[in-house]
């Protein structure tokens, strides 16, 4: 039975690649979102002692 | 919404009611805190040294010594106890056929996954909440920074529920509980050690590495420090690792 | 109603249902009927969304099972046929947890919870742990979880499997008590069940319909004759050799160890008088005579043979 096993691969083939390509989208999306965010970033201190120098502000490098 | 409370209740109401939570929970407590009184004991007897010494006793203090490697501890020992906790998520309703029922429910693979995490996170929450005895004893003879506490319990909180994100994804990957702990185990371990490689790679490498190091982000927190990048980076995790099991859910319609 | 349109489902390389169609109308009681791997349990998944067809594909009142899963979801009640359950719920938490994801709460919730556990006569169990209930009163649970919030199509895939002989009375007739209003769909191995309860059967082999009518139609269909079962007081073989040569007599099958002797004839009903006079007037005791229909086993078992010659 060559047709459906073909046909079979086929769609198994545009679905993975799919799912494949959803899944690296968001990896893409994940690591512009962590450079976004170590180039805008802030810091807030909650020790008593406030014993590292903070900023509040954000800093831009 | 609804659906996710009934699944949230349910899967409660399963771990709370399934002895490897309280075997996870009293071995986690059991360990973090002995590590604690170690520290405590250690602590007490540099204190005594430090009569006799004022440079030891200007450096000596309980955050430092005491509170902070409690918390870098407590990380460690989550490192073996959350594979136990999220093992059995999916992997024990694919065995029991169960799943069959939650896919043939009238609710969405996201809505379910979204209670079967926020439960997940409940009960390490629950397993959390006994660490905070010893802390609370502690305060009764000194005095200690609440802020640092809380910051790195946040820390933690974030640290903990990637992982149950990570767990999950495994979980969803087998009917075998068994495999899904080692997984995540193994998943977990990789994310820790491979910030240590920084130092062998080159500058770019060395600081991508040490970016998805999952432990390194944990420091400024347990330092009393909440750096927007290390909390971005955690909610990035998770949500990364609940996207990727959604979606690898979703393969079942097309795998054989 | 229910329409599948050309389901082909295939696993891996293998075919389990080809190229299945077949319409329910709304308040039938249908059964698929086959032998194990016939693909029954492949195409109730397919109707409930748990699996996705290789092709062709499904419409629950005239929505699209792929495009419009959760819609279709919300109007079938299932049981499966493994009938999973969550162990260490209470059957009151575990119907709990059903009842809120199909769209009850509060009151409604608890009176739906009422009512089911009143039908599927689970009162006295409502507080125990299902991992301590037996088999039946397991497969109870299942049903009362399928026929919460009074699903409009209810689907139980081989509901009385493993049941003991009273089990399974009960549970039959609770399927029976659900008709009316709603579509049944049920799926079995045992024939007697499917002449009892349904009113249209589906019968599969290998992945494919071998044949679909009503219970006494198939059996109508397939028997070409008369069929007479006699119990006589004579020599075997020579009452089988007599009653070969009368004219019109296509079979003989003498088997069961009581002596019976099964004559399958022409449609003559003239036949059957002659065939008591033959005995009568040969001197052998005429013991018992009935007619004897074509059982819907005896039909199954020859279309699954038919089917399987190809």
């Amino acid at each position: 039975m060559e047709k459906p096993a073909q046909r079979m691969t086929l769609f198994r083939l545009k679905a993975s690649s799919n799912m494949t390509a959803a899944i690296l989208l968001i990896l893409v999306l994940a690591v512009v979102i962590t450079l976004l965010s170590n180039r805008h970033y802030f810091r807030w201190d909650l020790t008593a002692s406030e014993s590292t120098p903070f900023r509040t502000k954000p800093c831009r490098p | 919404m609804r659906g996710i409370m009934a699944v949230f209740k349910k899967e409660i109401t399963i771990a709370f009611s399934s002895p490897i939570f309280y075997a996870a929970t009293f071995i986690f407590l059991v360990v973090s805190g002995y590590f604690f009184y170690t520290n405590a004991i250690i602590y007490t007897i540099r204190s005594f040294q430090a009569g006799q010494n004022p440079f030891l006793a200007e450096r000596l203090n309980l955050s430092d010594f005491v509170v902070k490697p409690f918390f870098g501890d407590m990380a460690i020992v989550l490192l073996l106890m959350v594979p136990l906790l999220t093992m059995r998520s999916y992997a024990e309703e694919k065995k029991m056929g169960t799943i069959e029922l939650l896919f043939t429910y009238p609710i969405s693979d996201g809505a379910a996954l979204a209670g079967k995490f926020a439960a997940s996170v409940f009960t390490f929450l629950t397993m959390l909440a006994g660490t905070l005895l010893p802390l609370i004893l502690l305060e009764t003879f000194a005095h200690l920074d609440w802020g640092l506490i809380g910051s790195g319990y946040l820390g933690i909180v974030l640290l903990g529920a990637s992982f149950i994100a990570l767990g999950l994804f495994t979980s969803s990957l087998t009917e075998n509980q068994i495999i899904a702990a080692v997984l995540s185990f193994g998943a977990f371990l990789l994310f820790w050690v491979i910030g240590w490689a920084k130092s062998f790679a080159g500058p770019t490498l060395g600081s991508i590495l040490e970016h998805i190091s999952i432990v390194v982000h944990l420091d400024s927190f347990v330092k009393g420090l909440i750096d927007s990048r290390d909390l971005v980076f955690y909610l990035v995790f998770i949500f990364f690792w609940l996207f990727v099991t959604l979606r690898f859910l979703n393969t079942r319609f097309w795998r054989g | 109603m229910i329409i599948a349109e050309n389901l082909t489902k295939y696993y891996g390389l293998k075919p389990a249902v080809q190229n299945v169609s077949f319409r329910i109308e709304k308040g039938e009681i249908v059964g698929f009927l086959g032998p194990n791997g016939a693909g029954k349990t492949t195409i109730l998944r397919i109707l409930t969304c748990f699996l996705q067809p290789t092709s062709g594909k499904i419409l629950v009142d005239g929505l699209n099972g792929q495009t419009h899963s959760l819609e279709v979801r919300k109007k079938i009640g299932f049981l499966p046929e493994t009938v999973p359950l969550y162990d260490e719920l209470t059957v009151k938490q575990f119907l709990a947890f059903s009842g809120t994801v199909k769209g009850l709460s509060g009151n409604a919730l608890n009176g739906e919870i009422d009512r089911v556990v009143s039908s599927c006569s689970l009162t006295e169990h409502r507080e125990r742990r299902i991992r301590h209930l037996s088999k039946g009163l397991k497969q109870r649970v299942g049903l009362a979880q399928a026929l919460i919030n009074n699903p409009p199509i209810v689907i139980l895939d081989e509901p009385t499997t493993g049941l003991d002989p009273a089990q399974i009375v009960e549970v039959r007739k609770l399927i029976k008590d659900l008709a009316g209003q709603r579509t049944v769909l049920l799926s079995t191995h045992i024939l007697p069940e499917v002449s009892q309860i349904c009113e249209r059967v589906i019968i599969l082999n290998q992945g494919r319909v071998v044949a679909e009518d009503t219970p006494r139609h198939l059996t109508g269909q397939l028997q070409k004759g008369l069929r007479t079962i006699l119990l006589v007081d004579g020599p075997p073989t020579e009452v089988q050799a007599k009653l070969e040569s009368l004219r019109g007599v296509t079979r003989i099958v003498a088997s069961h160890p009581g002596g019976e002797i099964l004559v399958e004839s022409a449609a003559d009903e003239s036949l059957r008088p002659l065939i008591a006079k033959t005995i009568v007037e040969s001197g052998w005791g005429l013991k018992e005579m009935r007619t004897s229909d074509l059982s819907l086993e005896e039909v199954f078992v020859q279309l699954v043979t038919e089917e399987g010659k190809d």
